[in-house]
């Protein structure tokens, strides 16, 4: 069953993608004034291109990580996951301050980052690596260690 | 019931430590687990180094049964207890109390009659009666026997330990069965096994008890002593086959005059008697090396305690199998093929990978080994320790009798385990170490083809199937215990075992 855990990791990025299509664009409407977009329909549209690319970018990075960790690895790669944590980091945090990469330059941007980081990095990235992870892997991402040699036992 | 195995002599420790390696493989009948089988070593040379590696070898496996959860699987399932319970002596020796026995302490004219007197002085010569015992009966089933009888009663209310134990214990026993196992070409087995198969007969009624008994021929020798050796009364080579022809025209008169005392004989010989290095008779120094012959004892007294109590008597002969022994020539066929294979293989991994990594815990944390994690958590780290150290002491001396017993074998190529995988080296207080070569676990043991793909091949294949349990699957009553449980079934030569 353990080789099988790859699934949870697309669904947690179909999950990802479809919170990134629906739900944070719905937020950031609701929160128009206060970041400053006013309602701006194209606006939301990149917000919402930029978001897919990192979800893609997150889902792709897992799905690397679980290959590598359940064929190639023998032993615990720790280096490997923060980098690839460091990349959807990156993917979270620059589009939005990027020159050019929104039509609108807004007051609060950095509410966009949070939302690509909460949705990329914790849900995205964090969240499926902890649960769907290769054997090898499993005390690697941030936290297991304490839940998994603990909690269980 | 119960079940007791007595060994007797150099040989009968020798074959006691194979049948300690065969149960801890878990090859008793599960029908016989009842309780645990009891273990007696008779030797008046409590020195000798045959029953010092055969006490050894009973104390760790003993020792390793004390960490919990061990022993839930196959791996040293069945309990193996002294019968001196009392004392927890495995050794019992004629000659405890005395400092320089010999038969003329033993047998003096005072209180003798003319006849009797009369009689020993014609059966015994000076020279045997006045020659220390201190190593043993020197090869001399004569004096042996008439020690033995003269101590042993077992109706006797002062009977010291071991033996009121057992006189107790056989009593309040339903059906037990005792396997006795010695050579009978030397002196202590030759005198012993019939004297004891003889007083437990007497003691019990025949309808009481079982004895099962294997007799094991010349199947080594030693160089021809020197000019000062030649002069002192002791066992000697060339004399070996004489004496068995001897003891079994006596055990065939036996059999067929009251066989009612065995219900199962065992006779196992080789043509091929392999030299032992040197020719010490007695103390540390006799110390020969494990022979394929006494796994075929172990297995006659695995087989003997299978026996349902209506089984018809039987003699069985057991013979060398020629210029070469696999396992299609031992005894159990398959379970014993891979009961075998899984304690090999399970040892070899431990002490090859497993506990090396095990000594340095902070740097499995540091790599965040996920089998690490899963399994050691609860106990401090020195409780760990001295659990893992008794696992190791024993994998390591079954490593070594491994060896041994595959390169003692004279003519006959022993192809079981491919024990060149790994070194046998001596540390500095003598001790036998195991040194394994890493990469060559795959070549230990030849997993059937059918079976290569399904069972871990190397340490890291087993390292990464442990890192596979779910934390579920590891929680239990002690860590090391729980870790030896998945570890061992994951050395499995067959994935259905």
């Amino acid at each position: 069953m353990d080789k099988l855990r790859w699934i949870g990791t697309v669904i947690v990025g179909a999950v990802t993608a479809l919170l990134m299509a629906f739900f944070w664009p719905f937020l950031c409407y609701q929160m128009r004034t206060f970041i400053g977009i006013n309602g701006s329909a194209t606006w939301l549209k990149q917000f919402t291109a930029i978001g897919l690319v990192g979800v893609g970018i997150s889902l792709f990075l897992c799905l690397v990580w679980y290959v590598l960790g359940e064929f190639v690895f023998k032993e615990s790669a720790t280096g490997l996951w923060w980098v690839f944590l460091l990349i959807t980091l990156i993917a979270a945090i620059v589009p939005a301050f990027w020159p050019g990469a929104f039509p609108v330059r807004v007051s609060n941007l950095w509410v966009v980052s949070l939302f690509y980081f909460i949705n990329n990095t914790v849900i995205g990235y964090w969240l499926s690596t902890f649960f769907f992870y290769p054997s090898t892997q499993l005390l690697v991402p941030l936290g297991a260690d304490g839940f998994y040699t603990k909690s269980k036992r | 019931m119960s079940n007791y195995v007595i060994g007797i002599g150099g040989t009968g420790a020798k074959c006691v430590e194979a049948f300690v390696h065969m149960v801890a493989a878990g090859l008793v009948n599960p029908s016989d687990r009842a309780k645990d089988i009891s273990v007696l070593l008779i030797d008046p040379d409590v020195a000798n180094g045959s029953l010092e590696r055969a006490r050894s070898t009973l104390q760790k496996y003993r020792e390793v049964r004390t960490v919990p959860s061990v022993g839930r699987i196959a791996f040293l399932r069945d309990g193996l207890e002294p019968v001196d319970r009392q004392k927890s002596q495995w050794a019992w020796s004629p000659f405890a109390d005395e400092a320089n026995p010999s038969f003329q302490r033993r047998f003096t004219y005072a209180g003798m009659g003319v006849l009797e007197a009369g009689l020993l002085d014609v059966l015994y010569t000076d020279a045997e009666k006045k020659a220390s015992l201190r190593k043993g009966f020197l090869g001399r089933p004569s004096i042996g026997a008439a020690v033995m009888a003269e101590i042993l009663d077992l109706d006797d209310p002062d009977l010291e330990e071991p033996w009121k134990g057992l006189s107790n214990r056989l009593k309040n026993d339903k059906d037990p069965k005792v396997f006795i196992v010695g050579s009978i070409f030397g002196g202590t087995g030759a005198s012993g096994m019939p004297t004891v198969a003889r007083l437990l007969a007497d003691f019990m009624s025949t309808s009481e008890i079982r004895i099962g008994c294997a007799l094991v021929l010349p199947y080594f020798s030693f160089p021809a002593p020197d000019a000062q050796q030649a002069q002192q009364v002791q066992a000697r080579a060339e004399e070996f086959l004489l004496r068995s022809q001897a003891a079994l025209s006596y055990y065939q008169s036996k059999l067929s005059e009251d066989r009612d005392i065995y219900d199962a004989v065992y006779l196992l010989g080789t043509d091929d008697l392999p030299q032992v290095e040197n020719n010490s008779l007695g103390s540390k120094e006799q110390r020969n090396p494990p022979h394929y012959l006494e796994l075929y004892a172990a297995t006659a007294a695995l087989h003997f305690f299978e026996q349902q109590l209506n089984d018809p008597v039987r003699t069985h002969i057991i013979r060398s199998p020629g210029v070469c022994l696999n396992w299609s020539q031992l005894p159990g066929g398959k379970v014993t093929e891979y009961s075998l294979a899984n304690l090999a293989r399970f040892s070899y991994a431990y002490l090859g990978y497993f506990y090396k990594e095990l000594l340095n815990p902070a740097e499995l944390q540091r790599k965040k080994a996920p089998w690490f994690g899963l399994f050691f958590k609860k106990e401090r780290l020195s409780e760990i320790e001295v659990s893992l150290k008794k696992v190791r002491d024993y994998c390591e001396l079954f490593l070594v009798w491994l060896k041994d017993t595959q390169s003692f074998s004279g003519n006959c190529q022993v192809d079981l385990f491919r024990t060149d995988t790994y070194r046998v080296e001596a540390d500095s207080e003598g001790n036998k170490r195991v040194s394994i070569l890493k990469d060559e676990y795959i070549r230990l043991y030849a997993v059937e083809s059918s079976q290569s793909r399904l069972v871990p091949n190397t340490f890291l294949d087993i390292k990464v199937a442990l890192d596979r349990l779910t934390p579920e699957q590891s929680v239990g009553a002690s860590d090391v215990g729980c870790f030896i449980h998945a570890l061992y079934k994951l050395c499995s030569p067959k994935k259905e075992l």
